[in-house]
């Protein structure tokens, strides 16, 4: 049986928030804005949950490590110092999640969880274009996940985060010209492997 | 120009190479085929590396968020969700606003958290995005359950529905130390083909049932069942359901349920003297 999909949660955006910076939100957050929290989960959602889907290389751990990024964005507001650094600073929350995801319980708990479903949920087999793209993805998600992990972290910095060497060398403790000679071998790699992939 | 190597090429997509040295290798790479298709294989390497797929939206995640914030023993991102407004009489909408503060105000969950839940088996099952949570009355404010409530006790119930594929309906039934069954939601019911099921909404973490209820309770254990389902169940099954687990045996949940099970104590209730 097709189960119903997730009713689709209206989020309301007051006029003019979207215009703002993510420091402007940032400063509104630390005055326990929450309207503007919710815009910035909307911006930025996409980013850190590929950034995740490709660090674990599993989506529900992803997902896991994306709602728990954002919960200490929440938590760590009042840390935050609104000077233009605010994607170094979520990039950060989300590196350290998903180091931390990777390993121990938490994993194995969510890749149980991922066996349950995959045993319930059938696909809808109908869009075929879908169901390839969704493989598309999957395997870029895996081949990433296979990388050493200093690489992965430069190559995801860079290209999914959007950072610049001098954010990845805040974030990472490395120098520019370390990070960018990382990055560069990290897609030689990567081309490698996607020849190889099925 | 000799053809770049991929050093060179990476370094122009990364933006390292000079505008001169950029343009050149375009250039080049406009009239080689091999480059060309060299170039175009990196950049779209690049690209699938930094790809933000519409799939990766998900449109119960800020609600989830929300929820373990507020789990997390944080003030809740408020009007989250439409409140319903309940048509009660004047005694129920102050116990139901007292139970919408609780509920709602920031740092007032001093409940326990999802430990005193105990997951009962079912395939496929999620327990973190699915619960019911139980408040009694105390002084007209609702608190959440200890683990022990009074046998006089008036209770309320909120469930929270974020499962990928939510839930659509929900039973909360209890069986006491006497072993007699209780229906709490829907309420009992003479006809024995009478719903067993309330609907339940989709995408919520924390959505209240509107009635305080009062239940004839026996002093001692007491099992509280809220099953999950995608479809209504039958009254005969949650009660069978409910008196067989009551034997220690593993039985499977109605129907592939998910149920949730909350072990209390009920004792006597205070007499003035």
């Amino acid at each position: 049986m097709t189960r119903p999909r997730i009713r689709i949660v209206a989020t309301e955006v007051p006029p003019g928030a979207g215009e703002r910076s993510d420091d402007e939100l940032m400063v509104l957050v630390r005055a326990d804005q929450r309207q503007s929290f919710r815009e910035l989960v909307a911006r930025h959602e996409l980013t850190v949950f590929g950034f995740a889907a490709r660090y674990l290389g599993d989506r529900v751990l992803a997902e896991d490590a994306c709602q728990v990024t954002f919960v200490r964005l929440w938590q760590q507001r009042g840390q935050y110092d609104p000077r233009g650094r605010f994607r170094a600073f979520l990039l950060t929350l989300c590196l350290n999640t998903c180091r931390e995801l990777s390993h121990g319980r938490r994993r194995r708990r969510a890749a149980l969880e991922r066996l349950a479903r995959q045993s319930t949920e059938q696909p809808d087999s109908s869009n075929e274009a879908l169901l390839l793209q969704r493989e598309r993805e999957s395997v870029v998600e895996r081949v990433i996940a296979r990388l050493p992990r200093r690489a992965r972290e430069a190559v995801l910095l860079r290209f999914c985060g959007e950072a610049s060497y001098a954010e990845m060398s805040r974030i990472l403790g490395s120098s520019e010209v370390a990070l960018r000679s990382r990055v560069h071998d990290a897609l030689k790699r990567l081309r490698h492997l996607l020849r190889e992939a099925p | 120009m000799n053809c770049p190597g991929t050093e060179a090429l990476l370094r122009l997509l990364d933006g390292a190479q000079t505008e001169e040295r950029a343009a050149e290798i375009r250039s080049h790479a406009s009239a080689c085929s091999i480059c060309r298709a060299r170039l175009e294989e990196l950049e779209g390497l690049v690209e699938r590396v930094g790809a933000r797929h519409e799939s990766y939206r998900n449109s119960g995640r800020l609600a989830a968020i929300e929820h373990r914030i507020e789990d997390a023993g944080e003030s809740r991102p408020a009007g989250a969700r439409a409140r319903r407004t309940l048509a009660l009489g004047a005694a129920a909408v102050l116990a139901m606003a007292g139970f919408l503060a609780l509920v709602l105000a920031p740092g007032s969950d001093n409940g326990p958290d999802e430990e005193g839940f105990q997951a009962r088996a079912a395939p496929g099952d999620a327990p973190r995005w699915v619960g019911i949570r139980m408040f009694h009355l105390r002084e007209g404010r609702p608190q959440r359950v200890e683990r022990v409530i009074r046998a006089d006790d008036r209770v309320l119930f909120s469930y929270t529905n974020l499962d990928p594929a939510p839930y659509r309906w929900l039973s909360i039934a209890a069986r006491d130390a006497a072993g007699r069954i209780h229906w709490i939601h829907p309420p009992a019911a003479e006809d024995p083909r009478a719903p067993a099921s309330v609907a339940v909404k989709s995408g919520v973490a924390r959505e209240e049932l509107p009635e305080t209820i009062r239940l004839p309770l026996a002093p001692g254990p007491l099992l509280v069942a809220g099953l999950f389902s995608e479809r209504p169940l039958a009254r005969r099954d949650v009660e069978s359901w409910l008196r067989d687990s009551a034997k220690g045996e593993a039985v499977s949940a109605p129907q592939d349920a998910v149920v949730q099970i909350l072990s209390l104590t009920v004792r006597q209730p205070v007499t003035e003297e």
